[in-house]
């Protein structure tokens, strides 16, 4: 065990730090306060996902067994339950805490197996039963708005993501030429849905803290869907194109912002577009492995320059 | 010390640094570091998975060009350039030099093994096991230190276990769980550096883990409650080990106000939960949903009971969360979205898959 306490001090003599900031540090340091709110998170997070996945288990496995009117509204009500406790510390005034958060998110997620399962069974919607997950991205960003949940907005854009057929799956850059070229332009397509909802959450609800998720989630969505494009021969120049103008905004906005998290998805997904798209021309695999080599370099510089600028205040 | 890597009391400002936010070139700063650069985590991991796929590359260079020893050669490069990185631009924790170093020493270990002929296994693991620990010790770097702490268990339950499967992993797992008990041990010591402390806190976490999964990979146990009744010592051995390693990391991890403790004790929570898996005899589903439901209901009660701080522990955070830290829960909660966990990725008016949460009519 070690400790910084002296250096500590040694910092506040120096005038680095405040007395206030360093009596912070020093409680933390001594073990006076001793946070384990991370520790909690992962275990509320295993305890929803557990659940979640069984009661998907459930409703997969059994789907002929049970009696779908009393499953539907079973999880109805432990999703209302949810939804309860949130809006009744929302009327009480009080600010939600990182249990309540969870409780939260588990609503969502029982909510979207309760749809899913009502869909299955009495094909409400027919031929266009994906419209729920619209439905259902809607009623989410509602519900993350109304009662400002950050979680519940990340399921509402996944939702979103799954209507538009974007899938958190590395293995769907693997897939066939076509389907590749459609993946990639539902994923541009997502992207710039979620961007027009980043550039709208301003004037809907500026006191919020969304911006962040709106921008992330774009981001990747984003630069998904150009890596797509790369890999099929009928849109690998678009996708480059689309790939260097998503590069370039990217790393201005992190420096813009100060999120060195941009500029770290600019340099990354620009360096694996290029050596995506070189393998397509250069046939010889020492010209190839030289040509990548350097793009590799190339990325490593400019990450260290952007990194220097955005923590030294040179940007 | 001071020139091949950061001294003890330079280390310790570079990590008062990191947890403060401090701008690094500040002249009082740069003082106390001695001019070393560190950086954040997702930086990091950034430079890492660049600098591995550049080494990679490099390799692939010496071999188009049918160099004899590429391995060698390529491996002396990438070390020649990381210690120049280390030595002449003074980086430590940046990613790019541990990549390039550790990627240096396996490729002329890899040389080593190949050229010896050496058609025994655990030979060669013997030689990465070295390998990995002298990049780790080099570098402060407590993940090469426990891969090639495992990769010794390995050699050690080898050797231990005379070519029988089962004995090998029973081997390794009692070494994994002795290692995880002597870093738990040593943890309550001074070191002068924080990079000790990170060492010890991986093997505390990552050791009992990777011995239990050694036992349920060649012996898997799964109690029920029949056969909790006539159990021999090995089953029950099974259970209590990770309970009795659980209950002394949890007393150490609030004792000493550390949190690597603590998640090894989550760690433990998991494997006793899956040991137990066939405990009630009930489908897999409700499984997930009662032990889910229990153990939500217990986080949710040290939540609120613990936002009084109760002898200074608390439920409240008393930092701001780091970037990655944020991302990640947020990725996860969006990756139990309804279609979100992968599929057909078809689009047709739509295209969601059953998934996550389960949302779609494709069940």
């Amino acid at each position: 065990m070690h400790s910084l306490e002296a250096e500590c001090r040694e910092l506040e003599a120096a005038g680095l730090i405040d007395r206030a900031r360093a009596e912070d540090f020093l409680a933390v340091e001594r073990g006076t306060v001793f946070s384990v709110s991370e520790e909690l998170r992962f275990a509320l997070y295993a305890s929803v996902a557990g659940i979640t996945a069984g009661i998907g288990l459930l409703v997969k496995a059994n789907i002929a067994r049970l009696d779908a009117v009393s499953l539907a509204l079973v999880l109805a009500l432990i999703a209302a339950l949810c939804y309860a406790s949130a809006i009744r510390t929302r009327l009480l005034g009080r600010e939600r805490r990182l249990g309540g958060d969870y409780v939260l998110l588990l609503g969502a997620l029982v909510l979207s197996a309760d749809v899913g399962y009502v869909e299955s069974q009495w094909h409400w919607l027919g031929a266009n039963w994906s419209w729920q997950l619209i439905a259902l991205a809607v009623f989410h960003g509602t519900v993350a708005y109304l009662l400002d949940s950050r979680l519940v907005l990340s399921v509402a854009l996944g939702a979103l993501a799954g209507w538009f057929g974007v899938h958190a799956n590395p293995g769907s850059l693997l897939m066939g030429e076509s389907a590749l070229r459609e993946s990639g332009l539902h994923a541009l397509a997502c992207a710039s849905v979620v961007l027009l909802l980043r550039i709208g959450h301003p004037r809907i609800a500026p006191l919020r803290n969304f911006i962040p998720v709106y921008e992330h989630f774009a981001a990747n969505v984003a630069f998904w869907g150009a890596l797509a494009l790369c890999f099929d021969a009928g849109t690998r120049a678009a996708g480059l194109a689309v790939l260097i103008a998503l590069t370039t905004v990217s790393i201005r906005r992190g420096l813009a912002t100060k999120e060195e998290s941009f500029a770290v998805y600019g340099i990354g997904y620009g360096t694996l577009g290029l050596c995506v798209v070189q393998s397509a021309f250069i046939g010889e695999p020492l010209v190839a492995a030289v040509f990548d080599l350097a793009v590799v370099v190339l990325a490593v510089a400019m990450l260290w320059r952007l990194h220097h600028r955005l923590r030294d205040g040179e940007g | 010390m001071s020139g091949v890597r950061p001294s003890p009391g330079q280390e310790r400002f570079l990590a008062l640094a990191a947890r403060l936010r401090l701008d690094r070139r500040h002249p009082e700063v740069l003082e106390r570091t001695g001019g070393w650069t560190r950086l954040p985590l997702l930086t990091r991991i950034a430079f890492f998975v660049l600098g591995n796929f550049a080494a990679s590359l490099t390799v692939g260079i010496f071999a188009l060009v049918h160099l004899d020893g590429s391995f060698f050669l390529a491996g002396l490069v990438l070390l020649g350039i990381a210690e120049w990185l280390i030595l002449g631009r003074r980086l430590f924790g940046t990613g790019i030099e541990e990549a390039l170093e550790v990627a240096g020493v396996l490729l002329v270990v890899f040389q080593f093994i190949d050229g010896r002929g050496d058609p025994e296994f655990v030979r060669g693991a013997a030689f990465v096991a070295g390998a990995l620990l002298y990049s780790g010790l080099r570098l402060l770097n407590p993940l090469f230190t426990t891969l090639g702490t495992l990769a010794l268990v390995f050699v050690v339950g080898v050797r231990l276990g005379h070519g029988r499967p089962v004995d090998e992993a029973l081997a390794c797992a009692a070494t994994c769980y002795a290692l995880g008990a002597i870093a738990l041990v040593l943890g309550r010591r001074t070191f002068a550096r924080p990079a000790y402390d990170a060492m010890l806190d991986w093997l505390v976490v990552v050791m009992p883990v990777a011995g239990f999964v050694w036992v349920e990979g060649h012996l898997p146990t799964s109690l029920t409650l029949a056969t909790l009744r006539n159990t021999g010592v090995r089953e029950v051995a099974v259970l209590l080990v990770p309970a009795a390693f659980g209950i002394a990391t949890l007393l150490a991890g609030l004792r000493r106000r550390r949190h690597a403790p603590l998640v090894a004790c989550l760690a433990a929570i998991l494997c006793i939960g899956y040991e137990l898996r066939n405990l009630t005899g009930l489908p897999i589903e409700f499984r997930l949903i009662l032990w889910g439901a229990l153990a939500l209901a217990v986080t949710l009660v040290l939540d609120r009971w613990l936002r009084t701080p109760r002898a200074g522990v608390t439920s409240l955070p008393t930092a701001k969360r780091s970037t990655v830290a944020a991302l990640t829960e947020l990725v996860a909660a969006g990756s139990m979205s309804p279609a979100a966990a992968g599929g057909e990725g078809k689009f047709a008016g739509g295209g969601g898959t059953y998934g996550g949460g389960g949302a779609s009519g494709n069940l």
